[in-house]
């Protein structure tokens, strides 16, 4: 046996002790049950449960009035079909639940992920709850097992992107409980965009329009010595681009401060780089942060978007700021959703199993942003 | 594989030597540990409790009160008709985890939520007590009905009815907003929308609100109101909208935009202009938090999310003990931020 850590192991669902528990308190509390609404409706506890679980046909006009007629009775009589007691003939909860950091910067939930996530558990039929925890309920071994308990589900997907505590890797990593991390990069169990590949795949596309004075654009992290930049992607799309570069007999050109700016000095900063006459044709963004300031910064300078410098990013949003669509990395949200959703139930389904990390590829959304350098070689109008 | 444990309160209480109250009590938070010896009975008990692999389980308490201890919101399975943004996410489950509830989130089709033989069971299908409902547009007007008809706990989020909503004050936000401008002396104001069909009653109220609520501020002010777009544009029409609106002979010294996306458009329009902002045009905005465009913090009315979050709860906890009352909804007002994008205009 996996050597297991203590905290969470006492918070683990004991299916056997779960059900002994739950079946005297069903003996003891008897609410309404099918079968009284099946006495007193005269029809048969299979029809009952059909009717109550909307499984019923209700083509003639005959059934749907009898159909009609046991919801009423289940309606007077308080019946409150129990998830619970499901989960106790079946020992699961039929839930997952999504883990958020408290702080909304740290656990980005896109509507796309959240649709992914839903698409899955509504084919699975299980439900979804959300979870949104301090780091310290987390790392804290008195408080865990008090929050755990309350969850009522089956395995978690847990996502956190920035500044994970270790401790709670640790922690979650020696558990038994079931996860997947979601948008972070570990050994197994996680499901993470592509952004390596992604990088240099963009860098490539520009590339392949001519564009030789590619530039890549970061103004987010904190790159002090002994800094690690909080999120693997910063890592990552540096690397993808300069791979990509170098592989093309280029040299990289970073336009970055090396700090987060704000978006004053974002504005200000991108002007200082593409009002020089060696300025890139074609500029590779981290993110929509960048991508806004290079383009008002071109509007300011009377420069024309894709036909003086391409910009190009990643993400899902900003969009369409400059009147036309953004040439971007598409983070596949909602296909991670879905994979890591699914990668849970199947974890939950084989507890013992370790799911090998799994790498969703970004795709590439051509936009109205790049074009093949202008004529003049790129630099002056 | 895990031993089996037959770990009770009772086993922990034998093993403690101390009763089975003392037990709970320890166990559920509810000691008062005020005294060395205490404390440590405490911790033994903790202790044992862990050994054993105790799990004091909520659902058991569930079964017992006949309540699952959650609220389920309820979304459209289509994306469009469900706006979520974070805040409001935030609101609901701070609430939530104050009165110690869960949240599940739900989605169904709407052939699903007309459905009458899926409608009573609905709590039941989203493990909940009660539902927060939460369309923006294209709610299934049979889903209302059966709500009713069923009396399912449910409250209505971003909707604008006169019993179970929670919605914010738009027509408020637009009136503050005009003043804004008016005070710093502004007289010709224009009012962009191109997003949203005027002439479409199925346009979420806001659209409406945020510009009646202008128009009341100018004809308190005695000046003309003056609506531009009104109806859906592509990217293109709206930078094309714009840097015809920038270049009139007698362009407005201020504008107030719709929403954060209508004023990126515009300050991308005067950027490539050359109109100065603030000092040639000043502009507002409503969004979800404080506008940044261009480098410039916007006067924004905030969007109050959060509290529409919380407030949907407290309401649904009402509902859920009585879902026969018709509660009166609550417009929430907005929150007003100022930026540096409204000055006293220019005068030549």
């Amino acid at each position: 046996m996996r050597h297991k850590n203590r905290v969470f192991a006492s918070a683990l669902v004991h299916k056997k002790e779960y059900m002994e528990v739950t079946m005297e308190i069903i003996k003891a509390n008897p609410i309404a049950t099918l079968k009284q609404i099946a006495e007193e409706a005269g029809v048969s506890i299979d029809t009952v449960s059909r009717v109550l679980n909307g499984k019923n046909k209700e083509v003639w006009p005959s059934t749907a009035a009898r159909a009609a007629n046991i919801r009423l009775i289940a309606q007077r009589l308080n019946y409150s079909p129990n998830v619970l007691a499901r989960s106790t003939r079946t020992g699961k909860f039929g839930c997952i639940a999504l883990l958020q950091a408290a702080e909304s910067n740290r656990s980005i939930l896109s509507v796309s992920l959240l649709q992914g996530i839903q698409d899955a558990v509504h084919a699975a039929n299980v439900n979804l709850t959300l979870t949104k925890l301090p780091d310290d309920k987390l790392i804290n071994e008195g408080a865990a097992p008090k929050i755990l308990r309350e969850w009522l589900a089956d395995g978690l997907l847990i996502n956190y992107q920035a500044d994970i505590p270790q401790r709670m890797i640790e922690l979650i990593d020696a558990s038994d409980f079931p996860y997947i991390w979601i948008n972070s990069k570990h050994a197994s169990n996680c499901v993470y965009p592509e952004d390596f590949e992604a990088s240099r795949a963009a860098t490539e596309y520009l590339l392949s329009l001519g564009h030789t004075r590619i530039a890549y654009a970061e103004y987010v992290y904190n790159h002090s010595p002994g800094i690690r930049p909080s999120h693997y992607s910063a890592d990552e799309r540096l690397d993808g681009y300069t791979m990509a570069m170098q592989g093309a007999g280029l040299t990289p050109r970073l336009l970055s401060l090396k700090r987060p700016l704000n978006h004053e000095e974002a504005l200000q900063y991108s002007r200082e780089c593409l009002a020089s006459p060696d300025r890139p044709t074609a500029v590779l963004a981290y993110c929509p942060h960048e991508t806004s300031a290079l383009l008002y910064a071109m509007a300011m300078e009377k420069l024309r978007v894709g036909e003086d410098v391409s910009v190009m990013t990643f993400g899902e949003e900003l969009d369409e700021i400059s009147g036309a669509a953004t040439t971007k990395m598409e983070i596949q949200w909602g296909e991670i959703g879905r994979v890591s959703t699914q990668m849970l139930l199947d974890k939950i389904a084989a507890p013992e199993k370790q799911i090998p990390s799994r790498g969703v590829k970004l795709r590439l959304r051509t936009g109205a942003t790049c074009r093949p350098p202008s004529q003049s070689g790129g630099g002056s109008r | 594989m895990l031993k089996r444990s037959k770990s009770t309160l009772r086993q922990i209480a034998k093993e403690a030597g101390v009763s089975i109250d003392t037990v709970s009590r320890v166990l559920n938070g509810r000691n008062k540990e005020l005294w060395p010896g205490t404390m440590q009975r405490a911790a033994t008990i903790r202790a044992i409790a862990q050994k054993l692999k105790y799990r004091p389980n909520s659902s058991a308490r569930a079964i017992r009160t006949g309540r699952s201890n959650a609220m389920a919101l309820l979304q459209s399975s289509v994306a469009q008709n469900s706006y979520l943004p974070w805040p409001l996410l935030n609101g609901i489950y701070d609430a939530m985890e104050r009165h110690d509830l869960h949240l599940m989130l739900s989605r169904m089709p709407d052939e699903k939520l007309v459905n009458p033989a899926i409608i009573p069971e609905i709590l039941r299908y989203t493990m909940s007590d009660g539902l927060l409902v939460n369309y923006h547009s294209r709610m299934p007007a049979q889903l209302v009905e059966l709500i009713g008809q069923y009396q399912i706990p449910a409250i209505f989020i971003n909707v604008k009815a006169d019993a179970d909503c929670v919605y914010s004050d738009d027509h408020l936000a637009g009136k503050i907003a005009c003043q804004e401008l008016i005070k710093r002396g502004h007289r010709q104001i224009s009012y962009i929308d191109y997003h949203n069909n005027h002439s479409d009653p199925e346009t979420h109220y806001s659209a409406f609100d945020r510009y009646r609520g202008y128009v009341d501020a100018m004809r308190e002010a005695g000046l003309v109101a003056e609506l531009r777009g009104g109806q859906f544009m592509t990217p293109e029409q709206r930078i094309a909208e714009c840097t015809r609106l920038l270049k009139l002979e007698e362009r407005p010294t201020a504008i107030l935009a719709y929403s954060e996306d209508s004023a990126s458009f515009l300050t991308y329009a005067a950027s490539m202009l050359g109109v100065r902002m603030p000092q040639d045009l000043s502009i507002a905005t409503f969004s979800n938090q404080p506008a940044i465009v261009c480098g410039i913090k916007l006067t924004t009315l905030v969007s109050p999310w959060q509290q529409i979050g919380e407030l949907s709860v407290e309401l649904l906890k009402s509902k859920i003990k009585d879902p026969a009352v018709a509660l009166a909804s609550k417009a929430v007002p907005f929150v007003l931020y100022e930026g540096t994008s409204v000055v006293h205009p220019v005068l030549v």
